[in-house]
C-alpha cells in the first residue's frame, strides 16, 4: 500500500453539523481537499456525496472519530464492549460505535490519536495529554510505557478559567490516587482557542506545547499508514458490518490479551471507584471525587443520560397516577356536587309549595260562606287580601285564628255591600 | 454518586406525587364519599315525600308544551308566557267552586317539573265566575 496512491474520505459529527473531507495518499504524505459542511437535516446528502466520492476513486479508505464521552482507557479488552488498541496493554473502550448508519470503514478513538500524535515525546516523566476536540477534553496521563489514567469532560458553556480550573482539579484528583504529579501537558487543539491556552498557561504555570490541528487531518493521518491505521481503528465483535472492509486491510493487527493485569489496576485507575486510606487527604479527595462525577454529568452526552431519562420516565408512571386519580375524583366531586345541589333546590321549592297551598288552603277555609275574595296576594311570607264580606265577625274571627297579628279592616260601599282588607305576615 | 445524581429529578416527582397523594387525591376521595352519602339521604326523602303524594314518576325538565297540556287537563284556561332568565309568567283561570283545585296543583308541582314558584307567590283575582291565578316559575 505505500507504493500506492488512495483516498482517504474523513467525517464527523460536531453540534448538528457533518464535516467531510477527503485527501489524496501520496508518498509524500497526504493532499487535503476542501472541507464540505452539511446540517444534519442533509443527512442524505451527506451520505450521497460519500457514495459519489467513493465512486470516483477506486481506492478509498472512510475514517471517522469517535466523540462518544462515555470512553476511557483500560489495560485489558472487554468483550462485550468495542475497543481500540493504543499500545502494549492500552485500550480506548467505549459501549459501542455511534456512527449512525453513516459509511465508516475507520473508526478511531481521540486517545489512540492523542497517543500517535505524542508517543515519541513520552518518557518516563508523567505527562498529561489533552486533546480538545468537540468542546471536551480527552485527557490520558501517560508515561513511555504506560496510559495509567484517563477521563473525559465536557465544556460546554464554561469560561476558559473555569476549563484551566477542571484541567487543574484532574491534576490533583490524579495525584490523590497515585503521588505523582504531571509536570508537563501536551494539548492538541482542534479549532483556534488562543484565549484557552493563555488562561491554562496563566493558570497552571506550567509548560504547555500546544498543537493545533484538523480532525480531519488528524484522521488522513491515522488512515495514511496501513499498519498504523489498521492496529489502532476501534473494533466491534457486535458490529462486524462497519469493520468488514477494515479487516480485510493487510497486516491487521492481531490485538494480544493481557492476562497479567490484575482487577486491583482496573480499580486503581478509575476515578469513580477510588477509596483511599489517606487520613490527611479522605475528605478532599472525596470533594474532588464529587466534582468529577458532578462534571460527568452535566456534560455528559446522551449516551450518559440514558439511565436518568428512563428513571425519569418510570418516575413519571406514579406521578401520572396521582395526577390521574385525583383529576377523576375532582371532576366526580365536582358532578355528584351539582346532583346534590339540583336534589335539594328540588327538596327547597317542595317544600315551599308546600307551604303556599297551605297558606292558600287557610285563606280559601277562612272565606267560607262569609266572604268573596276580589283580589289576593297570597305568599310563604304574606297575605294580603280584599273581598266582599256578608259576616264579618266569622270572617274576622277566622282570619285572626289562623294569623293572629293580621290586620282586618273593612269599609262600607254604597251599594249597601262591605269591602274587606286583611293584611299579615305568614 | 452518578446514580445519585441522576435520580434527583425522580426523586423530586417521587417527593411531588406522594404530596399530591396526601393532600389532594385522599381529601377528594374522602370527599367522594361524603357527598354519595349525602347524596342517598336526600335522595331517599325526596323518594319519601313522592311516596306521599303517590307520584311514580321522577320531576322532568321544564317545558312549555308538557306543562300547558297538563295544566289545561285541570283548569279551563291557561296561558303561558316566557320571561328572561328560564322564567315563564303562568296564568290559569279556574271555576269559583273548583278553587280546591289550585292548592294541589300548586302542592306537588315541583314533584313533576323542576320548577320552583318565584318567591312563592300567587295572584288571584276574581273575574266573574272564575278566579284568574297569576305566578312565575323558574326552572330549577
Amino acid at each position: 500500500m505505500p507504493n500506492r496512491q488512495y483516498v482517504t474520505i474523513s467525517h464527523y459529527k460536531e453540534r448538528e453539523f457533518y464535516f467531510l473531507n477527503h485527501a489524496i495518499q501520496t508518498e509524500e504524505g497526504f493532499i487535503p481537499k476542501e472541507m464540505e459542511q452539511f446540517h444534519e437535516s442533509e443527512k442524505e446528502k451527506f451520505i450521497e456525496r460519500i457514495r459519489l466520492l467513493q465512486s470516483q476513486y477506486s481506492n478509498t479508505q472512510i475514517a471517522s472519530i469517535s466523540l462518544s464521552i462515555t470512553q476511557t482507557v483500560k489495560d485489558k479488552e472487554d468483550k462485550h464492549k468495542v475497543s481500540a488498541k493504543i499500545f502494549n496493554n492500552n485500550f480506548a473502550v467505549q459501549d459501542k460505535m455511534e456512527i449512525g448508519n453513516i459509511p465508516t470503514t475507520l473508526y478511531f478513538s481521540p486517545f489512540t490519536i492523542l497517543y500517535e500524535e505524542y508517543k515519541k515525546k513520552l518518557d518516563n516523566k508523567l505527562t498529561l495529554l489533552i486533546g480538545y476536540f468537540d468542546r471536551k477534553l480527552y485527557m490520558m496521563f501517560a508515561t513511555e510505557d504506560k496510559i495509567h489514567q484517563s477521563w473525559v469532560i465536557g465544556t460546554r458553556g464554561l469560561s476558559e478559567k473555569q476549563i484551566a480550573i477542571r484541567v487543574y482539579k484532574s491534576m490533583k484528583a490524579y495525584y490523590k490516587i497515585s503521588y505523582k504529579f504531571a509536570n508537563h501537558i501536551e494539548m492538541l487543539l482542534t479549532d483556534d482557542s488562543p484565549k484557552l491556552l493563555k488562561v491554562l498557561r496563566e493558570e497552571l504555570s506550567l509548560t504547555i506545547l500546544p498543537t493545533q490541528n484538523s480532525i480531519h487531518n488528524l484522521l488522513h493521518h491515522m488512515a495514511g499508514e496501513q499498519s498504523r491505521a489498521s492496529s489502532s481503528y476501534i473494533r466491534s465483535s457486535l458490529s462486524t458490518e462497519h469493520t468488514s472492509i477494515a479487516n480485510n486491510l493487510q497486516d491487521d493487527y492481531t490485538l494480544q490479551k493481557s492476562s497479567e493485569v490484575s482487577a486491583d489496576v482496573d480499580t486503581q485507575h478509575n476515578l469513580e471507584n477510588l477509596k483511599l486510606s489517606d487520613y490527611s487527604s479522605n475528605s478532599f479527595v472525596k470533594t474532588d471525587i464529587s466534582f468529577f462525577d458532578k462534571l460527568k454529568l452535566l456534560f455528559s452526552n446522551k449516551e450518559a443520560s440514558r439511565p436518568t431519562v428512563k428513571s425519569t420516565l418510570l418516575a413519571f408512571v406514579p406521578f401520572l397516577f396521582v395526577l390521574g386519580m385525583g383529576g377523576y375524583y375532582t371532576l366526580e366531586s365536582k358532578k355528584e356536587l351539582q346532583s346534590i345541589e339540583m336534589i335539594d333546590s328540588q327538596i327547597y321549592a317542595q317544600t315551599n309549595n308546600a307551604l303556599l297551598a297551605s297558606t292558600l288552603k287557610n285563606v280559601f277555609s277562612s272565606m267560607g260562606k262569609s266572604a268573596e275574595l276580589k283580589n289576593a296576594l297570597v305568599s310563604t311570607s304574606k297575605i294580603n287580601l280584599k273581598g266582599i264580606v256578608w259576616g264579618i265577625e266569622p270572617l274576622r274571627e277566622s282570619l285572626i285564628e289562623h294569623y293572629p297579628n293580621g290586620n282586618f279592616s273593612i269599609n262600607p260601599l254604597e251599594n249597601f255591600m262591605t269591602e274587606f282588607s286583611f293584611k299579615s305576615k305568614v | 454518586m452518578s446514580l445519585k445524581l441522576n435520580g434527583f429529578i425522580p426523586k423530586l416527582l417521587f417527593i411531588v406525587s406522594l404530596v399530591l397523594l396526601f393532600v389532594w387525591v385522599v381529601p377528594k376521595i374522602l370527599n367522594h364519599y361524603q357527598n354519595i352519602k349525602s347524596y342517598d339521604i336526600k335522595k331517599n326523602e325526596l323518594e319519601e315525600t313522592y311516596r306521599k303524594y303517590n307520584i311514580v314518576d321522577k320531576a322532568q325538565k321544564f317545558t312549555l308544551e308538557a306543562f300547558k297540556k297538563e295544566a289545561e287537563s285541570i283548569f279551563s284556561d291557561v296561558s303561558l308566557k316566557s320571561k328572561e332568565g328560564n322564567e315563564y309568567k303562568v296564568t290559569i283561570q279556574v271555576d269559583k267552586n273548583k278553587i280546591e283545585k289550585i292548592n294541589s296543583f300548586i302542592e306537588s308541582l315541583s314533584l313533576h317539573y323542576l320548577v320552583k314558584v318565584k318567591n312563592s307567590e300567587l295572584k288571584l283575582e276574581d273575574k266573574n265566575q272564575v278566579v284568574e291565578v297569576q305566578f312565575i316559575l323558574e326552572e330549577l
